[in-house]
């Protein structure tokens, strides 16, 4: 009763034909307002809300994508060596609250994936700022049961984006073998142990040497990104960077 | 969530979400795995002729649909028998089923169409799981108690929304091909094609009429005036005694339209039935409901809005912003639309989809409005809708007939301020009206308040003067602050005219001619002036350069109003 997710681009080769027509007719129709606070705004989102919520000059934790209060890369957690292991960089588009967290549920759990289109320009950039440009860029993989559910991955149509923005190759090679709980429901001791080899190369691909950029839409423990980037590193990719659209702030007590 | 294709013993083949329960309850033997949103199996099934086709022909079918949507959906589609063990099972019996479906959870969904985004909150209404719900809801589908639809359905080319109706949707590549997300009724949580809506068949429910004598008077003292009173009595004869559907209470400005419907409303309640109030705005609709709350005490008044948390309890009476009354079908048997002319033309076909769907086939719908819409006047010349005036203010004085002063208003937009002739002239009448009270004056464009303002404060130096626009951050300050009095003039665009009252206040309306300035508007601003019983009076002028058709038929709109109030008796001697 198990099926094998097969090997074919026809979704992301419609998004990417989708993508620009969809950017195009947003600005057409919505550019009168902030997509994420509704006030009027002559750009997609207004500069109220790219202070609150993409914090341009915050520094994010290059180990794990925490934005940082206080002028450092790498948040304590990490520098006390909790962070994933196995990721060169990090970084978060960015911080996953208020509005912008609301937003993020309108593209997963509310079946508006489109609306990361209007804002492809922003996200591509921020994402070739920060990190080096990549062979190929790779999306966390949803599991087949979640995907049937759901219908679509947000990390996929995220991958998508800046892979057709940057000319960059899309490799949808990794698999999620492991039918997680959903991760919300579970503490972080639980969270990690859920995790343990949930993700699987695709057979008969090879990544040997390639640099990747792995793609998601939250990181909160980093566990998940983690575990892929274990995976692709297993398999010879010289280097793994990781862009999330939202991560939280770190806590200094 | 995700459907399955059933096929019972005698051959009959349906989608359903939990082959257990329909092997359970209808026999069903056999599905279709793996299983697809209901959108595209009912499409899919569409495309078999076959009477009763074989499990053969069903599997080619859909395998063929979804290679011609270019899926992902894995090309392994069988038939597999109905597994007793199966965890759905499990899921079916954690949850008593009998036992919750009972009356309550019935007459929370009864009248209602719920989205796949509203089940948490039901879910927790019930007090049970999330994933509960759902098996819960298609025992009520097995029941009879309603069906599960598309939450959008493919139209010839286009996608159309099973809850609003409308057509104005995003499309979007997903893993099973095409689908879309409504746009015409996304502020009321997205609806996708890839979801489903549990849809009741609202079952005519016969009211539980309690031994009372007809009404045809208003029986509970509601101090009405005398135009009041004629206009409910003939709200009542209305319900009871025509078979026409609609009414339209086409009241003056500050007339009291709302307390009007209350004897009709008690005796719906009385009789056991439901009714929904409706207004376009939150505020209103905050306003409306502690007020019919206090007057029908006895019955919960539920409110509906996008400020409070969702209230699945069935109530008789239920007040909502307009926009949920897509959230119903077949649920009430009146309908009140309080302000139904306040919207644009594109919410209004929403609007009218979502009636139709609230009302029970032997409803009567009551729109109440002060300046009706050419489709509604329409529906009352050909006898589809009952029409009764409301004609005289509450304090018995008439409404201010506008005066027409034809002065072309300069263009001060167009660059520096000249104090040209007409300048000067606006400035004499605009004065005069300032010895009388606070001045609204009102300008077509955004664009025009700031240099009214300034035009206006170099003219008038001893006065304070400010001004406000639809968007406007500071809008709600400057407005508090005028109606406070705080200012003696406020320059704004003809989107503050409704539901604000000061005392005193005169109006003038410029460049009234402005092709944005319809009849309807016109009369919403001459409505400003002189609503309080201390002030009744007041002066309406509107300048411009000619007297176009909609400055007309304002004027003679408000005088027919004076004289039908003069007619009924309902004016004061003076
Ligand atoms: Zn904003
Ligand atoms: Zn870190
Ligand atoms: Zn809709």
């Amino acid at each position: 009763m198990n099926w094998q997710p097969k090997e074919d681009f026809s979704v992301t080769v419609k998004l990417l034909s989708a993508a620009k027509e969809i950017a195009e007719m947003f600005w057409h129709e919505e550019s009168k307002y902030c997509l994420l606070c509704g006030m009027p705004s002559s750009s997609g989102v207004c500069s109220n809300c790219n202070k609150l919520y993409f914090c341009p000059e915050q520094q994010r934790c290059f180990s794990c994508g925490k934005l940082l209060e206080n002028g450092s890369n790498q948040c304590q957690d990490c520098r006390k060596g909790h962070g994933p292991k196995f990721l060169d960089k990090v970084t978060t588009f960015g911080y996953y609250g208020g509005a912008w967290k609301q937003f993020i549920h309108n593209i997963k759990y509310k079946g508006q994936p489109y609306l990361l289109f209007a804002l492809a320009q922003d996200l591509t950039s921020w994402a070739i700022k920060q990190l080096p440009p990549p062979d190929c860029i790779v999306p966390v993989p949803l599991h087949p049961n979640r995907l049937a559910l759901r219908g679509f991955n947000q990390a996929e149509v995220l991958a998508s984006i800046l892979a057709g923005y940057l000319g960059i190759s899309f490799k949808d090679i990794l698999l999620r073998t492991k039918d997680t709980t959903p991760q919300a429901a579970l503490g972080r001791q639980e969270r990690l142990a859920n995790l343990k080899s949930a993700f699987d190369l695709k057979p008969g691909v090879l990544i040997e040497g390639e640099e990747i950029w792995l793609v998601d839409d939250v990181v909160t423990t980093a566990a998940t990104i983690g575990e892929c980037a274990e995976v692709l590193k297993k398999f010879g990719a010289r280097k793994v960077y990781a862009f999330c659209l939202g991560a939280g702030r770190e806590k200094l007590e | 969530m995700l459907f399955y294709i059933l096929r019972d013993k005698e051959g009959g083949i349906y989608p359903s979400p939990f082959p257990f329960l329909d092997k359970l309850y209808n026999g069903a033997c056999s599905y279709l795995y793996p299983g697809c949103p209901l959108e595209f199996i009912k499409r899919y099934l569409q495309d078999i002729n076959a009477l009763m086709p074989s499990q053969n022909e069903i599997l080619r079918e859909i395998s063929r649909g979804l290679k011609k949507e270019g899926s992902l959906f894995p090309g392994q589609v069988q038939w597999l028998e109905i597994d007793a063990s199966s965890s759905y099972k499990e899921e079916c019996q954690k949850v008593d089923l009998e036992k919750k479906l009972e009356a309550s959870f019935l007459s929370m969904i009864e009248g209602r169409l719920i989205t796949e985004g509203e089940f948490p909150s039901l879910a927790g209404a019930l007090g049970i799981r999330a994933a509960e719900l759902p098996v819960l809801l298609h025992l009520a589908v097995i029941k009879g108690y309603g069906e599960w639809r598309p939450g959008l359905t493919r139209t010839n080319n286009s996608w159309r929304c099973e809850r609003c109706g409308d057509e104005n949707c995003q499309r979007w590549p997903s893993y099973y091909g095409e689908a879309a997300t409504c746009l015409g009724c996304k502020s009321i949580g997205p609806v996708t094609s890839l979801q489903v809506i549990f849809r009741s068949y609202g079952k005519e429910r016969q009211g539980r009429k309690k031994k009372r004598e007809e009404h045809t008077q208003p029986n509970q003292d509601w101090q009405f005036t005398p135009a009041q009173s004629v206009a409910a009595a003939d709200l009542l004869l209305f319900i009871n005694k025509l078979t026409v559907k609609e009414a339209l209470v086409w009241a003056a400005c500050g007339a009291g339209k709302t307390e009007i419907t209350f004897p009709v409303i008690e005796q719906y309640l009385q009789e056991g039935k439901r009714v929904l109030y409706a207004a376009p705005r939150q505020d209103v609709v905050h306003d409306i409901q502690p007020r019919l709350q206090r007057y029908f005490n006895s019955y919960k008044v539920k409110i509906m809005s996008g400020l409070v948390q969702a209230d699945w309890t069935a109530c008789p009476l239920t007040v909502a912003t307009t926009h949920q009354i897509l959230k119903f079908y077949r649920a009430f048997d009146l309908i009140i639309l309080d302000e139904m002319d306040a919207y644009p033309y594109a919410d209004n076909r929403v609007l009218e989809a979502g009636i139709n769907r609230a009302i029970k086939n032997s409803g009567k719908i009551i729109y109440l409005t002060a300046t009706p819409s050419d489709s509604v006047l329409q529906k009352v010349r050909r006898w589809e809708c009952y029409l009764t005036r409301l004609p005289a203010r509450f304090h018995g004085y008439p409404l201010p007939v506008p005066e027409f002063l034809k002065i072309e208003p300069p263009r001060l937009d167009l660059g520096r301020i000249t104090y040209s002739r007409s300048l000067l002239a606006i400035r004499d009448y605009l004065q005069e009206l300032m010895f009388e009270g606070q001045l609204f004056v009102f300008v077509p464009t955004i664009s025009m308040v700031g240099k009214w303002v300034e035009a206006l404060s170099s003219l008038f130096k001893d006065k304070k003067i400010t001004g406000s626009w639809s968007s406007d951050p500071e809008r709600k300050n400057n407005v508090t602050n005028f109606i406070s009095g705080n200012y003696d003039l406020i320059v704004c665009t003809s989107i503050l005219e409704r539901g604000i009252t000061v005392p005193k206040a005169q109006v003038a309306v410029l460049y009234a001619d402005h092709a944005l300035y319809d009849v309807r508007t016109l009369v919403q601003m001459a409505g400003r002036v002189g609503r309080t019983a201390a002030s009744p009076q007041g002066r309406v002028l509107f300048i411009a350069g000619r007297q176009s058709k909609a400055i007309k038929d304002a004027i003679r709109w408000i005088k027919d109003q004076n004289e039908l109030a003069a007619q009924g008796g309902f004016l004061r001697d003076r």
